[in-house]
C-alpha cells in the first residue's frame, strides 16, 4: 500500500475503513523518522520505536508531532532550550489533551529555535533543522522541525505555535499549510510561553483540510487561559465558493524577490478569473510592526523566562543561549523605569493603531493577500547578514500577529531556485473560515502548483 | 532618545535580569541594543495622541472562576516538585534572601 504524501484525513479515513491500524501508521512513519531525520534533524525527541503512543483512552493514537514548547505528561519538553534538557512535564497542554482526546498521540517533539526565539530554527540548542528542499537551508522558524517533518512526510501533520510568523514562515520555506488562529482561538495553557499577547498554536499540515480539520479539534474557551475566546464554528464550511473581496497593500510587496512578486501577480490573475474583486487598500506599513514586535515580544520574554531560576524546575540562568540573553536584556531594558513610556507605552499605542487600521481595511475587504515572506528560504548562518540580524525575514508575519487576527500560508509552486513560495490570506478576527475557503478553493484550482509531490520524490 | 548604553547600565541591567555575561557578551549585547534602538525610533513616525495603549488585542475582560471549582488538573506535592534539582524533604530548597 502506497501512503507517501496521503494528507491526514486521508489516512485517518483509511483507519475507520480498517485498512490501517494506528500501529501500522506508526511504524510506517517511525521507519521514516529513522531513514531521513539524520539529514534534517527535526526532532529533539524523536517518536517511540517501542509501540505506538497512546492516545487519551489508553488506546494506540494517530501519529500527530507536536513542536517541542508543548507540555506533554511524561515525555520530555525543552523548547530547544538546554535549561530544560531533562524536564519531563507533568501535564498536557491543552491542545494536547484534546488531540489526545481524539485518538491522536503524540509521534516527537519537533525542534524549534530555542524558547522560539528566531526565524530560522539555528538558535536551537540541538543544532538547526535543515530544510528538506535544500539541506544546506534553513528550514525557517521558530516551528521549523514541524514544518520540515511534515514536509518531508516523516508525520503526517504537526502541530506549531507562532508569536509572529513561527507557524507561517517556516510553513512557506518547506512548502505546507500553515495557520495562524486568530489570537484566543486556541489556549496557550501548557504552551511553554514566549510573548504571552501574541503567541497562538497552529497547525502545520499538507492540505488546507487538515488544517480546518486540526483547527475545529484544537480551538475553544478554556478554563485554564483566561485570554481564551468562546469557542468558533464547530465545522468549517471551506467548500463553499463565495465572492470574496481581496485587498492588495502594495506596502506588503516591498523588496520582495522578483520570483515571489511573479507568483503574486499570477495568483491574483488566477483569483480574478475564480470571479474575486481585487481591490488596492491602505496599511500601516508593515515596517513599524517590525518595531512593535521588537518592543513588547522583547518586554514579555524577559518577564516570561524570568520563571527558570533553576529552583522549581530546569537547570539555572547560565544554561541561556546567546539570543534569549539580548531578548531578556533588551526587554528588560524597555520595562525598566525611565523607558516605560518612551519604548513599551509607545508600542502598545502603535499596536492599537495597527488593530484599527485592520478593523478600517476589512470594512471594505473580506481579505488580504501578501506574499508570506520578501525572501525564499536561505543559507544556514546567514541570518546576521541581512538588516537587523533576519528580523526583517517576519516583516510580513508581524503586522497580523500585532493585530491578533487569522492568517494562513498557502504554498504556491517554486521560484527559479527550486525552492518553495509562500502566499498568505489574512482576515478580520475569527474570520479563519474565509481564510480556510480561499486558501481550499486555491488548493483545489492549482493543486498548489505540485509542489508537495515535488518534494517526495526525493523523499520516497 | 538615548542611543547608546554605558558600561555601568549594562551591569545593571544584567544584574536585573538575573544574568551573568561574558565580557564578549557584553561587548556584543551594547551594540545590537543601538541597533535596535534606532531601528525602534520609527515609532515616533506615527501619531498616538489619539489612541490608548491597550493590552489585549480581542477586548476581552477579566474572567474568573471560584477557588476550588478548577482543581482538575491540580498537582501532588510529588508532581510539583518532580523537576526541581533544588528540593528537600518535598520542598523546593530557595536561594537564601536574608543573610
Amino acid at each position: 500500500m502506497n501512503l507517501i504524501g496521503k494528507s491526514l484525513l486521508e489516512l485517518k479515513g483509511m483507519v475507520e475503513k480498517k485498512q490501517i491500524s494506528h500501529a501500522e501508521l506508526w511504524k510506517f512513519f517511525s521507519d521514516r523518522v529513522e531513514k531521513y531525520d539524520k539529514a534534517l534533524n527535526c526532532f529533539v525527541t524523536p517518536p517511540s520505536k517501542e509501540g505506538t503512543g497512546l492516545a487519551q483512552n489508553g488506546a494506540e493514537g494517530f501519529p500527530i508531532a507536536f513542536k517541542d514548547n508543548f507540555n506533554t505528561k511524561g515525555i520530555r519538553t525543552t523548547a530547544s532550550s538546554k535549561v530544560l534538557d531533562t524536564y519531563i512535564p507533568p501535564y498536557n497542554a491543552t491542545v494536547v489533551e484534546k488531540l489526545l482526546g481524539m485518538q491522536f498521540a503524540v509521534f516527537g517533539k519537533t525542534n524549534m529555535d530555542a524558547w522560539a526565539h528566531g526565524s530560522s530554527t539555528e538558535t536551537s540548542d540541538y543544532g538547526p533543522t535543515n530544510n528538506p528542499w535544500d539541506v544546506s537551508r534553513a528550514a525557517g522558524g521558530s516551528s521549523g522541525g514541524s514544518a520540515a517533518a511534515t514536509a518531508a512526510y516523516l508525520v503526517p501533520a504537526a502541530i506549531g505555535s507562532e508569536t509572529a510568523g513561527s507557524i507561517r514562515q517556516p510553513a512557506a520555506w518547506c512548502g505546507l499549510v500553515g495557520l495562524k488562529p486568530t489570537y484566543g482561538r486556541v489556549s496557550r495553557y501548557g504552551v511553554i510561553a514566549m510573548g504571552s499577547s501574541w503567541d497562538c498554536p497552529g497547525p502545520i499540515t499538507r492540505t488546507v483540510e487538515d488544517a480546518a480539520y486540526l483547527l475545529e479539534i484544537i480551538q475553544g474557551e478554556d478554563p485554564y487561559d483566561a485570554t481564551t475566546l468562546p469557542a468558533g464554528n464547530s465545522k468549517y464550511e471551506i467548500r463553499k465558493t463565495k465572492k470574496m473581496r481581496i485587498g492588495v497593500c502594495k506596502d506588503y510587496l516591498e523588496n520582495i524577490d522578483p520570483d515571489i512578486q511573479k507568483r503574486f501577480d499570477e495568483t491574483v490573475e488566477i483569483l480574478k478569473k475564480l470571479g474575486h474583486e481585487i481591490i488596492p487598500v491602505t496599511l500601516i506599513s508593515p515596517k513599524y510592526s517590525i518595531s512593535v514586535y521588537t518592543i513588547l515580544q522583547r518586554s514579555e520574554v524577559s518577564s516570561n523566562l524570568n520563571r527558570y531560576d533553576g529552583v522549581r524546575y530546569g537547570k539555572d540562568r547560565t544554561f541561556f543561549g546567546e539570543e534569549a540573553k539580548r531578548r531578556i536584556m533588551l526587554g528588560t531594558y524597555s520595562l525598566s523605569h525611565g523607558y516605560y513610556d518612551a519604548f513599551y507605552k509607545k508600542a502598545e499605542k502603535v499596536r492599537q493603531l495597527i488593530i484599527q487600521d485592520f478593523e478600517s481595511a476589512f470594512q471594505t475587504v473580506d481579505l488580504i493577500i501578501a506574499p508570506t515572506t520578501p525572501l525564499t528560504a536561505i543559507k544556514k548562518g546567514e541570518f546576521e547578514k541581512y538588516p537587523f540580524f533576519g528580523e526583517v525575514m517576519d516583516v510580513l508575519n508581524e503586522p497580523a500577529a500585532a493585530a491578533g487576527i487569522p492568517a494562513i500560508n498557502v504554498p504556491m509552486g517554486l521560484d527559479s531556485q527550486n525552492l518553495p513560495i509562500g502566499l498568505q490570506f489574512m482576515a478580520g478576527r475569527l474570520q479563519e473560515e474565509k481564510i480556510l475557503s480561499i486558501a481550499y478553493q486555491l488548493e483545489q484550482e492549482t493543486n498548489f502548483m505540485g509542489v508537495r509531490e515535488a518534494l517526495l520524490k526525493r523523499y520516497e | 532618545m538615548k542611543k547608546t548604553l554605558t558600561r555601568e547600565e549594562i551591569d545593571k541591567l544584567a544584574k536585573l535580569s538575573n544574568l551573568t555575561l561574558s565580557e564578549a557578551e557584553m561587548t556584543k549585547i551594547g551594540s545590537q541594543f543601538e541597533e535596535t534602538i534606532k531601528y525602534v525610533e520609527n515609532l515616533n513616525d506615527l501619531d498616538t495622541s489619539q489612541v490608548s495603549n491597550i493590552t489585549n488585542v480581542t477586548g476581552q475582560e477579566n474572567k474568573f472562576f471560584e477557588d476550588g471549582t478548577e482543581n482538575k488538573r491540580l498537582f501532588t506535592q510529588e508532581q510539583a516538585t518532580a523537576n526541581s534539582n533544588c528540593k528537600k524533604n518535598g520542598l523546593f530548597v530557595v536561594p537564601k534572601v536574608f543573610k
